[in-house]
């Protein structure tokens, strides 16, 4: 090496050393400017060589360069900029203009993997990126970025509270009761974004997001890891998919103030038609008559019940166009030695149901010090601040079921305090403006590492970190509310404190030997553990409400506290091995060993290999005559993952509570609520994927595909088991309180990823489709045991040979007409009644013999993102697709009762009567239960125009007159249009969050919204 | 170097890796650590009593007789705030074996016997200073084993017998066939003697509540009445529940009990949580409004929805009338209106506390001017009704019960004899009513005895069982008729047994199902 070295400074030395040479020095220096080739906007930061020596420099902020050599012009020198393809020109004068043109090959460039980065050349997984034009997305949480974006990876956002839930599956869902949604990992740290550690079991409604607690403002680039070999180094955490997430950081002598902010409006998508006061009035007469009853208006005092106009249209009163801004302001600066940015963000976000809403302060510090040649320190700290004021789980039910009989307000224009039909709904829109129902949370992530270079290319890291999550929800029911009128105010407080922290110890090494071999190792321990304490209190009777949640002790009663404890810690050896011969072919091994205290003992460690291999095709010498195709590369992986996302403590037999009382007073009561499984371990996935990558027409064209099979094994179930052993969990009829590792899925998909530069001069034009299909199966379940039907009161079904969450139903058959024997569980059993199928022709409906399974899979999702740039302005379009899904449509099941105890849709219109008999929908009748039945599974398919955004960016001319160093105005519209025949408030949607077993029930979530918003980026 | 000294620091810190990932739960205990001392034995028991009273779920006494049983009977049925549909099929008798409600049944009784059954293993191996003390916990597991298994054979017939502790995790492990409702009968009946000789006569704060001696036999003498009606007619089972009975009667009632047991003088205070655990109750599930779900959750199901101040969702409705006209056979109108059970049992209109308004059903019957349908007060708390919470016990066992059922045992062994008649009379007498007619056959008799117990019994949870093992007088059932009278008509013999569950059956191999299902 040094020998090297030597050689190579040898001109220089030889140069500076000899001043006395006859021949005088001609251009000593030499400068200029590096642009854009299309725009002619300075590049700051390009790197410029003199060609076989090592003198080089960096332009600065305005794109100019300044070389002091002792070479003779002209010379050739080599010209970098990342994101631009390398230049090696000729200078022949001083000044010199250099254009660059930007990187069309999308398969260049370097990606984010697990414990380091790699060009995406040597890469041999499956790893795809988030396209920079998404990642501008309006949107208040990281997930979203996802969405239509990556193949491969299905994103719902599950209800549209502001900051509520988003469910992400990548590559198919593995698993039935333990958690399926990828790890997230934060510059290096896998942070905790279990749903729980943002509820701390007070506040009623969708609960929030723990991912929106971080700016998409702050994101330099977002990595998915999908197959096996990439993502096997997250070992026990890794079947899910991992998503890496980078932070904006500052760079090498370039410094910037930058001010991004927006502003714009929401609106619900749509609203469900339902009856007004008059047509509900005729409906409820109906279904008295017909179940041979007679019908009257209720006594009400204070107020008149309205059974022959319009009456309250709940849905308007409550839904609004709700305002949302962002403002983001981050400063970069660096020096030789130091690199900063530092940012801050406040987001606030109100929702299109009244009185709900998220507001976000956050701030971010990332610092890199190189502290000497061989010692690099960097640290990265987020810390914020989220507010969410929830709506309460029960309010959408409110706003679609209310009679629209009655009044919001009574006569002295107080509030209707609720419903005085049969099925009781509190005035949805009282508790809306009067209650408190809010979740704060408070984040801290923050972690330092220190790099040190031992020997050229050796290197050691530890990283030091904190992930604190402070969760704190308060809730009160004022007395003028129907919920705590009866309690005379109600109030309730509760407390979660997450604490995580990890510590990694890398030792890496790259290294090239004689060009032809280049060697690129990691090896590692780690250790993380989390610890949750919790505490909830409630008490209620106020005199007053005006101290809300503030002083629990003055209510006349008590609740029972609650507290709670939770511990789990993980430690770590990781190995991986990236070898590349000549360029054209790499081979990658990995390896993790995990240790997981949610196991029992003797199973604790779980060992994850994987192995890659990767052929650069076009590298080889025969195919240098091959015209057309620049880049054409083979990937096949293999490896095992594994997923432990269920909560601690399932392997031990645990002691549980059971309370009783003697003599008036509360005793205690335990007893074991599960057995101990001293065989609990991993959930396993097998994952084989094959992938092409190839490049056309001078890298205009990239394609990425993929194929992939994937099962997973030893699925961490609970299981059913017979209810004679007492083992049963009460509250979920069929199964079994203790884990075990039981049944089989598979997942098998293929992904496609199409980037195409379709125009590239003065007007570009630039196309990335995606698609990706996958097919999930289930193979296995408790020995002996065909299917698992979670509820009864829901549709949803495991059954072997199916997907995870198919439903099973009764199928309906039309409606009974005079004289036809009545088929129907129902208590209608006259003309008009809804019919149903017979299907084990026994000449009743019962559920056992009689319900059908429906699989619930989608056929293929995609994304289609144009973007046109012409001089300053950049117009992007993307479409998003979801083919196939299916919805059961709750809101719609309840609507169609027809009881008249509550509001319906406008579908029963068209009901049955004698004289409307020819009709799909059944008469007006009082029995309220519903029967869950294929009528209401629909269609979910839709395509979506996600995002339009149009921006100004202004030229250098105006600039610098201004002297600014950029600006940038925007406009933009979410969800603009939507096609799909759902009748529901939107097919996104997923009432039961991230469960998947449950997912594809649509019951009364919060509707989504379509948004505009339109900014500003300024850069000084 | 600093940086190595680091690096060796922070992997020696986590060198001890197997301490580390050891399991450390601190908000509670493992079953390794438990069922070590006396006070765990003692906590342990009140957990079987747990199954008695917990609303987090419906449990057998915290609703879920009524919506997986009372709503098949004829005294009941689902209100407007009933509308689930397995509440609803059962009700009017469509159910099938997949039937939720009776799944829950099933299964929640066999929680409560698993909690019996881990009592009974572990607590004999731990050192009482008062074996007296371990003798009753013991004797109290057995007795609420005994109820369980009492209530299952009822429902179901023959039913696995478990009586041990389990701790496989397989499911198979638990795999098991059904035992013959004898044998299920007769461990019943051993664990119950052994209970009573084991249980104290009765209790001092803060042990109120618990099961007594007096307790095991009353339930005892009821099995025994139990076994000697249909369907298993054992009749020579009725001199042991007269037997049985008599122990338990006070003197003052020609028993020799010496329990002090008594009638109230005033029925109303058989529910009401001033008077629990008084002289008349025998053996109750303990309520508590405000704890842990420990309220009893049949007051807000009794009563109509938006009364306001008062928490109500009216799912529970009393069989009443239809269809305007008064065709149907209800049970308020078969109380006499001196009965002073009528208006302690029913009410016809709440009064808001909020407003002061009353407020009765708004389904008026224009062909009866002022009449609406009453509703169940039994559960009804005073103090704690703005909340929709209760207090109010759940009688299981109660005195006047145990005057029926010696009334009832004698009648059969000897005909209407004078006990008979005393027994049944002091029902009767506190009711206000006079007594019986003298001079009935043993026919017309065991009729009465049968009224009796419905009107005193009503929302007791005793009528779907009484209905099932009266024998009509050419000694089969009364069961299909009763039901088809108040318009059930899909009732069948098949509905003599509850089905066992589907899901059941499918979780284990072993299991066969009940006849017609």
């Amino acid at each position: 090496m040094y020998k090297k070295f030597v050689l190579l400074a040898l001109p220089l030395l030889y140069a500076m050393l000899s001043p006395a040479q006859d021949k005088p020095l001609i251009n000593s220096t030499v400068s200029g400017t590096v642009v854009d080739a299309r725009t002619k906007e300075p590049l700051p930061g390009a790197s410029i060589k003199i060609e076989g020596v090592t003198n080089q420099t960096v332009t600065d902020d305005k794109g100019n360069f300044r070389l002091v050599t002792g070479q003779k012009l002209p010379y050739h020198v080599i010209v970098r900029f990342i994101g631009y393809d390398t230049l090696r020109v000729e200078l022949t004068t001083s000044p010199a203009r250099i254009e660059l043109t930007q990187t069309l090959n999308q398969l260049d460039g370097v990606v984010v993997v697990g414990y380091g980065t790699q060009k995406k050349s040597d890469v041999t997984g499956s790893i795809a990126s988030v396209p920079p034009a998404v990642k501008e997305q309006p949107v208040n949480s990281i997930e979203r970025l996802l969405q239509g974006s990556v193949a491969g990876v299905v994103v719902t956002q599950t209800n549209g509270q502001p900051g509520g839930g988003v469910s992400v599956q990548i590559r198919g869902n593995n698993s039935i009761s333990a958690g399926s949604d990828p790890l997230y990992v934060i510059d290096g740290f896998p942070i905790n974004n279990n749903y729980s550690v943002t509820n701390s079991g007070v506040t009623n409604g969708p609960n929030i997001n723990p991912l929106s607690t971080l700016n998409t403002a702050d994101i330099e680039s977002i990595d998915v890891l999908k197959d096996a070999s990439a993502t096997a180094i997250y070992g026990s955490r890794g079947a899910n998919g991992v998503v890496l997430i980078t932070t904006r950081k500052g760079s090498k002598n370039k410094s910037s103030i930058n001010y991004d902010g927006y502003y714009g409006v929401q609106k619900v998508i749509k609203t469900i038609p339902l009856l007004n006061a008059r047509e509900w009035w005729a409906l409820r007469k109906d279904a008295a008559t017909n179940s041979g009853k007679s019908v009257t208006l209720p006594t009400v005092t204070g107020y008149s019940l309205d059974t022959s106009g319009e009456g309250t249209d709940w849905q308007a009163a409550a839904f609004t166009t709700a305002p949302m801004q962002s403002h983001s302001l981050s400063i970069f600066s660096g020096s030789e030695k130091t690199r900063l940015a530092i940012a801050g963000n406040y987001l606030k976000q109100e929702g299109v149901i009244i009185k709900t809403g998220f507001e976000r302060f956050s701030a971010r510090l990332n610092v890199e010090h190189d502290y000497n040649t061989k010692l690099k320190i960097t640290s990265s700290i987020i810390g914020t601040h989220t507010k969410a004021n929830v709506a309460p789980a029960n309010i959408v039910q409110g706003l679609l079921y209310t009679p629209p009989s009655l009044p919001i307000y009574q006569d002295d224009g107080t509030y209707v305090k609720n419903s005085p039909f049969e099925t009781v709904y509190a005035n949805p829109i009282n508790t809306l403006n009067n209650q408190t129902n809010e979740t704060i949370t408070n984040r801290f992530l923050g972690n330092v590492a220190g790099e040190y270079t031992i020997a050229d290319g050796l290197k050691a890291k530890v990283l030091l970190g904190a992930d604190v999550i402070d969760n704190k929800q308060n809730r009160y029911l004022p007395k003028s509310t129907y919920e705590g009128s009866s309690y005379n105010g109600y109030a309730a407080v509760g407390s979660l404190f997450t604490s995580n922290w990890l510590n990694e110890n890398t030792i890496t090494y790259d290294r090239q030997f004689n060009d032809k071999h280049r060697i690129s190792t990691v090896a590692g321990f780690t250790a993380q553990q989390s610890q949750s304490k919790g505490v909830t209190a409630v008490s209620y009777g106020y005199t007053s409400d005006n101290l809300t949640y503030n002083d629990l002790g003055s209510g006349t009663s008590a609740g029972t506290p609650g507290s709670s404890a939770l511990k789990w810690s993980l430690a770590s050896y990781l190995a991986r091995v990236n070898y590349a011969f000549d360029d054209r072919f790499l081979v990658t091994f990995s390896f993790r060993a995990d240790g997981s205290s949610k196991f029992s003992a003797g199973n604790k460690w779980g060992y994850f290999p994987s192995g890659a291999i990767g052929w650069n095709i076009y590298k080889e010498r025969f195919f240098e005559n091959v015209k057309g195709i620049n880049v054409l590369k083979l990937r096949l992986s293999a490896g095992s993952t594994g997923n432990q996302d269920i909560d601690a403590y399932q392997s031990l037999a645990r002691i549980a509570y059971y309370p009783y009382n003697f003599s008036g007073t509360a005793v205690s009561g335990y007893a074991p609520k599960t057995v101990s499984n001293k065989n609990l371990t991993w959930e396993k996935t097998f994952q084989v994927n094959a992938g092409l990558d190839i490049g056309l027409l001078n890298g205009r064209i990239s394609i990425v595909t993929d194929y992939y099979y994937k099962k997973t094994t030893n699925l961490l179930l609970t299981g059913t088991v017979p209810g004679t052993s007492g083992l049963a969990d009460l509250s979920n009829n069929q199964t079994s309180t203790t884990y075990q590792n039981i049944g089989a899925i598979s997942n098998k998909g293929f992904e496609l990823n199409i980037n195409s530069n379709n125009l590239t001069g003065e007007f570009r034009w630039n196309t990335i489709l995606n698609f990706s299909r996958n097919t999930n199966k289930i193979l296995q379940l408790t020995e002996g045991v065909e299917e698992y039907i979670p509820s009864s009161a829901a549709p949803s079904i495991a059954k072997i040979g199916h997907p995870v969450g198919s439903f099973i139903v009764y199928k309906t058959d039309g409606i009974i007409q005079e004289g036809e024997t009545a088929l129907t569980p129902q208590a209608d059993t006259g003309p008009g009644g809804q019919q149903y199928k017979d299907i084990n022709g026994d000449g009743k409906i019962t559920s056992a013999g009689d319900r059908i399974v429906i699989d619930n899979q989608l056929k293929f999702t995609g994304g289609l993102t144009n973007s046109f740039s012409y001089k300053g302005f950049d117009l992007s379009i993307f479409f998003q697709a979801s083919v196939g899904g299916k919805l059961y449509n709750t809101n719609e099941a309840q609507l169609e009762l027809g009881t008249g105890y509550t509001n319906a849709s406008r579908v029963m219109l068209r009901r049955w009567t004698p004289t409307n008999t020819n009709t799909d929908v059944k008469e007006a009748y009082q029995d309220p239960a519903i029967t869950i039945s294929d009528r209401f599974i629909e269609d979910a398919t839709y395509y979506r125009l996600k995002n339009v955004s149009l921006s100004y960016s202004f030229p250098r001319s105006f600039l610098t007159a201004a002297k600014l160093k950029g600006l940038r105005l925007y406009i933009s519209a979410q969800n603009l249009v939507t096609w799909t025949n759902y009748t529901g408030f939107d097919p996104e949607v997923s009432s039961n969050g991230q469960s998947l077993i449950n997912k594809g029930v649509d019951n009364n979530s919060y509707p989504n919204n379509k948004s505009y918003q339109a900014g500003l980026t300024l850069t000084l | 170097m600093k940086f190595y000294y680091i690096l060796i620091a922070t992997s020696l810190l986590f060198s001890s890796c197997k301490k580390f990932l050891e399991e450390d739960p601190e908000s509670f205990v493992s079953e390794e650590q438990f069922y070590e001392t006396e006070s765990d034995a003692e906590t342990a028991i009140n957990a079987v009593y747990y199954h008695l009273n917990t609303g987090s779920v419906q449990s057998p006494y915290n609703t879920l007789f009524n919506t997986g049983m009372n709503m098949a009977d004829d005294d009941e049925d689902p209100g407007p705030g009933a509308t689930n549909s397995d509440v609803r099929s059962l009700a009017v008798l469509s159910h099938s074996t997949s039937n939720q409600r009776i799944y829950e049944l099933w299964q929640q009784h066999y929680a409560g016997i698993r909690k019996a059954n881990v009592v009974l293993a572990k607590v004999p191996d731990i050192t009482f200073t008062d074996e007296t003390k371990k003798a009753r916990i013991l004797g109290e597991a057995k007795f609420l084993r005994a109820l369980f298994y009492f209530n299952l054979v009822r429902l179901f017939g023959d039913v696995p017998l478990v009586t041990t502790y389990q701790s496989e995790v397989l499911a198979s492990a638990y795999y098991t066939t059904r035992t013959s409702s004898d044998s299920v009968y007769a461990k019943i009946e051993a664990d119950l003697t052994e209970a009573a000789a084991s249980l104290p006569a009765s209790y001092s704060s803060p042990d109120v509540g618990r099961a007594t001696a007096g307790a095991a036999k009353a339930l005892l003498a009821k099995v025994y009445l139990y076994e000697a009606s249909l369907p298993l007619n054992i009749t020579s089972k009725y001199q042991q529940a007269v037997t049985e009975a008599e122990e338990v009667l006070s003197s003052q009632d020609g028993g020799t009990g010496s329990y002090g047991y008594d009638l109230f003088s005033d029925y109303s205070h058989v529910f009401l949580p001033a008077y629990e655990n008084g002289i008349e109750h025998v053996f109750s599930a303990q309520m508590l409004a405000n704890s842990n779900n420990q309220d009893n959750n049949e007051t807000q199901r009794a009563i109509y929805s938006s009364i306001p101040g008062l928490t109500g969702n009216y799912a529970h409705m009393v069989r009443y009338y239809t269809n305007g006209n008064d065709n149907y056979y209800s049970i308020y109108k078969i109380f006499r209106a001196d009965d002073k059970r009528r208006d302690v049992t029913f009410v016809r209109s709440f009064t808001s506390p909020t407003n002061g308004k009353k407020y009765a059903l708004p389904l008026s019957n224009t062909a009866v001017p002022n009449d609406s349908t009453p509703f169940y007060n039994k559960w009804w708390d005073p103090n704690y009704a703005s909340a929709g919470e209760s207090s109010t016990n759940v009688t299981i066992l109660r005195y006047a019960e145990v005057l029926l059922i010696h009334a009832e045992a004698e009648n059969e062994l000897n005909g209407p004899t004078a006990k008979a008649y005393k027994s049944i009379n002091r029902v009767r007498a506190r009711a206000g009513l006079p007594d019986l007619a003298t001079g009935l056959t043993k026919d017309q008799f065991r009729d009465s005895v049968y009224l009796e117990r419905r009107l005193e019994l009503v929302y007791e949870y005793q009528r779907w069982f009484d209905l099932i093992r009266e024998k009509d007088a050419s000694g089969g059932g009364i069961l299909l008729t009763s039901l088809q009278k108040v318009g059930k008509t899909n009732v069948a013999a098949k509905h003599y047994l509850y089905p066992i569950p589907q899901t059941e059956i499918d979780n284990n191999p072993l299991l066969t199902q009940n006849p017609g299902w």
